[in-house]
């Protein structure tokens, strides 16, 4: 059931991880996509990849939960990885006739998808552990200094965190109206690429107009609560800064360091066994 | 109770326009509202019971007339803005959009915040609010988990928190099952009694407003009655001229009593012969269905279900939410894939050829929950031939179809042309269920197609779903869980509860 989306929700607990400053985490997970993108070697995927594995565990995230919050770009990856198979020229690996299949094209594949699944991690390790209210503090926190420049920092970080929130929302809802649709005949597999791009307008047609009509009303229940962007809001349950998070934080440095450190002697020819 | 010398809230003259004066939401209205009781508001839709919510909670301001919060006149300049926002709370209708924290207690802190409490003042309130409504077990659940009825006891939580001598709740009972309705009921005749808070209650259900002291019947922006219940429920017939109705159990036996019938409670037809030698038009056969099948999440929604429906006849489908009724009207046109047993459509399986699928969908046609988020074209008429155009029919025959299904919904042909957005909810339903119509299924199978409707909308529905099913000499299925119309109209009621069917006579 779509219903069990778990991308962007998150997963009440009490582990070490879900204990972290939100502006930790925050701050962990940009630090994170850094040596994500600076990761060539396979010493330094397997850095990365550690690094998500140990987190998962720590939070308490189960295989389920992973696997069902990737199945949902399952397609996304396997085309990416499938580009890369049948477009890279090199070595080959199979022929059949103009055709054919290289080991940089399989390496590359594997590679982009490797990438791919470890972004989702990671970045969801966030939305996982962190609680809504949380996570508003937090973004407000980095987007504060940005005030000077005119940008409102309260009220973006509101926004983005409720637009988190609602994506599950949102896929739940595409659903029922692919559903609907679907009882009325339409058809989302057939034909070529422009019937089925056609075939996506009744999806995502009622899809926007709907999220509009929920903008106003959820604008009208703020405003109802008394929210105004100007206030003093109370800052709720909000972690202070404990050792936790400087360790967390140090680990995190450190991976970025190691990963940059390997891409470095990589650069620089120092021959070794995984880079 | 105290002795109040001025009303909450006074409404001289007021008027209302969304549209800088081209018509008027309220045009007119005179009323007071005393502190701590308990008001009813009804109306048809589109007559101004929401805009005059509005009023109450100073997310709207006069445009010309005057309305007085305790005395005070409320504009967009006064001060006490936030602070009459904070006295009043409102509740709409719509479960889904009111959270805006995805966590119980964080929604409920949301607020809170806003008025910038302390933090040990903020817990303890949300533990006593999450306890009036019954909630307390769920502080820590994710919104999205909740039924329609929990998130909507969380909603009126998240308002209690912030400690308001009054609420307002915007038809907040409409969508949700009768189970929930009455538990929030009682939170409020509760709160009222024992509090002295004073409850405004927008609502279509009839029997709902007769638990309130007051009832103020609006229509077309005024105010058309007011009264205790006793009283404005004797004028029966101007009720009805606005598209009301009066409490079920006089309605029921008014309806009765018109159509020659005597007053009597018993159940209607045991034994109808001709229900057992009608011929047979849609079958399931010990039908099982398990959501994530062998994941660890494996849950059975439906158990060994056998059902019959056969021409001419009208089968209502209740249970409580839960109980599998959702899943069950996917199965009827092929959306899910039963894990057990077979569906047999003209005795024939329909799940047997994969290509006969698209095939049982034009013959067994299902209008969701809320049909009308799901229109999408730019005119009436080409969203309705959506369903005729996918089966791949010639364009004359699209346009009698489309013809033919306005005329089923009492539509005028007119509106083909018009945009559905210009429409009013009711008109959008009715367009939406029109769509289905079109294809001229032979079974019509409806999730909770009334919804959310004020009564005469929903007697509209009623009489176009029964004008459909004896042209076509088809049937209907609805899936509910109000009896009250409902009884009125069905021959066969087949209850389900846990994923097996407990009655079916």
């Amino acid at each position: 059931m779509l219903k069990d989306i778990t991308i962007g929700q998150y997963l009440p607990g009490n582990t070490v991880i879900h204990r972290l400053d939100a502006r930790t985490k925050i701050l962990a997970v940009v630090l994170f996509l850094v040596a994500l993108l600076c990761t060539q070697s396979l010493a330094s995927y397997l850095a990365v990849g550690l690094w998500v594995l140990v987190s998962l565990v720590l939070a308490r995230i189960t295989p389920s939960l992973v696997w069902r919050g990737l199945s949902l770009l399952l397609g996304i990856i396997c085309m990416m990885a499938l580009f890369g198979v049948l477009l890279i020229p090199g070595t080959p690996w199979v022929q059949m006739g103009s055709f054919s299949i290289s080991y940089e094209g399989l390496a590359f594949g594997a590679v982009a998808a490797a990438r791919f699944i470890l972004l989702i991690l990671g970045s969801s390790l966030l939305t996982y552990t962190t609680s809504p209210l949380r996570l508003l503090s937090g973004i407000a926190f980095f987007l504060r200094p940005f005030e000077r420049l005119g940008l409102p920092a309260n009220e973006l970080a509101l926004t983005m965190t409720i637009a988190i929130g609602f994506l599950p929302v949102m896929f739940e809802e595409a659903n029922r109206i692919a559903k609907a649709q679907a009882a009325r005949g339409a058809d989302f597999s057939r034909g070529g690429l422009i019937a089925r791009a056609r075939a996506l307008v009744p999806l995502f047609a009622p899809l926007v107009i709907n999220a509009f009509n929920r903008a106003d009303e959820l604008s009208v229940v703020m405003e109802s609560r008394c929210y105004s962007g100007t206030l003093q809001r109370t800052e709720w349950r909000t972690p202070k800064m404990k050792p936790a998070d400087y360790i967390a934080l140090a680990l995190t440095l450190l991976l970025v360091f190691g990963v940059i450190a390997l891409r470095v002697l990589g650069a620089l020819g120092i021959p070794g066994m995984f880079w | 109770m105290q002795q109040p010398a001025i009303p909450l809230f006074e409404a001289c003259e007021l008027l209302f326009s969304y549209n800088r004066g081209q018509s008027l939401a309220l045009d007119g209205v005179n009323t007071r509202i005393e502190q701590g009781s308990f008001v009813a508001i009804i109306g048809p839709n589109a007559s101004g019971k929401s805009t005059f919510a509005c009023h109450c909670n100073a997310l709207l301001f006069p445009t010309g007339g005057a309305f007085y919060v305790l005395g005070q006149a409320s504009t967009a300049e006064s001060e006490n803005v936030l602070e009459t926002r904070q006295r009043v709370g409102l509740v709409f209708q719509n479960p889904d959009n009111q959270t805006l924290m995805g966590i119980v207690e964080e929604d409920l802190a949301f607020g809170l915040c806003n008025l910038g409490l302390p933090a040990s003042e903020i817990e303890q309130r949300i533990s006593e609010a999450l306890c009036i409504v019954g909630m307390e077990e769920f502080s820590t659940s994710s919104t999205q988990r909740l039924s329609a009825g929990q998130k909507q006891k969380v909603a009126l939580a998240a308002v209690l928190a912030m400690r308001p001598s009054c609420l307002v709740l915007d038809e907040a009972t409409a969508m949700i099952d009768p189970a929930s309705r009455r538990e929030i009921l009682d939170v409020l005749s509760c709160l009222c009694r024992e509090q002295g808070m004073t409850i405004i209650l927008i609502t279509h259900n009839m029997s709902e407003a007769q638990l309130a002291d007051h009832v103020l019947v609006l229509g077309q922006g005024r105010v058309v009655l007011e009264g205790s219940p006793a009283e404005v429920f004797s004028h029966a017939n101007l009720l009805l001229e606005l598209g009301l109705e009066l409490p079920t159990p006089d309605w029921l036996q008014h309806e009765l009593v018109q159509a020659g019938a005597p007053p009597v409670t018993d159940a209607p037809t045991h034994t109808d012969p001709s229900r057992t030698q009608a011929e047979s038009i849609l079958c399931l056969e010990d039908v099982s269905y398990v959501y994530d099948v062998g994941t660890p999440f494996a849950t059975e929604a439906l158990h060994k279900v056998t059902l019959n429906i056969r021409r001419g006849e009208t089968l209502v489908l209740m249970g409580k939410p839960g109980s599998g009724k959702s899943t069950l009207l996917q199965l009827l046109n092929g959306l899910l894939r039963p894990t057990q047993g077979r569906v047999l459509l003209h005795s024939q399986d329909i799940w047997q050829q994969r290509r006969l699928i698209l095939g049982v969908r034009n013959t067994v046609g299902l209008v969701f929950q809320y049909p009308e988020h799901q229109l999408f074209e730019a005119t009436v008429g080409s969203d309705i031939a959506f369903g005729p155009r996918m089966m791949g029919l010639e364009p004359d025959e699209i346009e009698e179809r489309v013809k033919r299904a306005l005329g089923f919904v009492g539509l005028s042909p007119d509106l083909a042309e018009r945009s559905p957005r210009s429409l009013s909810t009711g008109q959008k339903r009715l367009v939406a269920i029109a769509g289905v119509m079109a294809m001229e299924p032979e079974v019509l199978v409806l999730d909770e197609p009334t919804a959310g409707l004020d009564p005469r909308t929903r007697r509209e529905i009623l009489a176009s779903l029964q004008a459909y099913r004896q042209q076509l000499n088809g049937a209907l299925v609805i899936a509910t869980h109000t009896f009250e119309y409902v009884a009125a109209l069905a021959k066969r009621i087949v209850v389900l509860d846990a994923g097996s069917v407990v009655r079916d006579g």
